[in-house]
């Protein structure tokens, strides 16, 4: 499952975890991103050691701007407040392989 | 106020643009416009500033800016950091202006003077019939290290706000 992030504390807070925690920045308006949604879902379904988040970069516009969002979809890894991995585009693959070893 | 050669470059100077990535081209990512702050990113640096009146017209379009975007390296060897093509069109429009000008180089900057602030702030402006508004005019601008060094506006056709007459300022 997927959840919001609907402010910045939220943001914090999810990204200081001592897990692996994804996050999708996305926008409603971006193609791209409504392409990979399914597989995304079917990660985080899949990789269930994962934390995974979502966030609207036009609603929660200074997280976004915080993190640097320049294209959407953006995907960034964390651990434990540091960013381990970002990947730009709707990227099934180069995400899944980013996961994976990011768990392994 | 006025500008010319010799002058401070204004400061809290803000444009708008979409970063160009490889990904934004190819569709597999969507831009999103983001601020460039002009003091933070080349207060030390040599920048050529070329506004037009607006993206895709027929004047700027086949004979504004292609000159710049094909002599980039020249610009380049002869110290200058970065251009930016400066217009009062949405991040957007420049953004795919961008493009069709084949322009990847992160240096070469497409961004928006929103509402032509910038612009009219320092005389620069033009008003245009309505389905323009207010537009930036066509001028060019080199700035190195804050200071003004160079300053022409056209009010027709491109001369002192060319590729060559910029290249032999600088």
């Amino acid at each position: 499952m997927i959840k919001d992030v609907k402010t910045i504390d939220e943001f914090h807070t999810a990204i200081n975890e001592d897990k692996i925690v994804v996050i999708d920045f996305y926008a409603t308006w971006c193609g791209p991103c409504k392409v990979i949604a399914p597989k995304v879902h079917a990660f985080s379904e899949e990789f269930t050691n994962a934390e995974f988040y979502k966030v609207d970069v036009d609603e929660v516009s200074e997280v976004a701007s915080e993190v640097g969002i320049r294209a959407m979809p953006t995907f960034m890894l964390f651990k434990a407040g540091q960013k381990i991995k970002e990947i730009v585009g709707a990227n099934p693959s180069a995400l899944k392989t980013a996961i994976a070893s990011a768990l392994a | 106020m006025t500008l010319k050669a010799g002058d401070k470059f204004p400061e809290g100077v803000k444009f708008l643009y979409i970063a160009y990535t490889p990904e934004v081209a190819n569709i597999k990512a969507c831009g999103i416009p983001i601020p460039l702050d002009f003091d933070k990113e080349f207060h030390d640096k040599t920048v050529v500033i070329v506004s037009i009146p607006g993206a895709f017209t027929p004047t700027c379009t086949a004979n504004h800016i292609p000159p710049f975007v094909e002599q980039f390296e020249i610009l380049k060897s002869k110290g200058v950091d970065a251009v930016i093509v400066l217009s009062a069109n949405d991040p957007f429009v420049q953004s795919a202006f961008g493009k069709v000008n084949g322009v990847t180089d992160e240096s070469f900057i497409f961004a928006t003077d929103p509402a032509a602030e910038f612009s009219k702030s320092v005389g620069l402006s033009v008003d245009l019939p309505a389905a323009f508004g207010t537009r930036t005019a066509r001028y060019a601008i080199i700035v190195s290290k804050g200071v003004v060094k160079y300053i022409e506006k056209d009010a027709s056709g491109v001369a002192g706000s060319g590729v060559d007459a910029v290249l032999a300022a600088l």
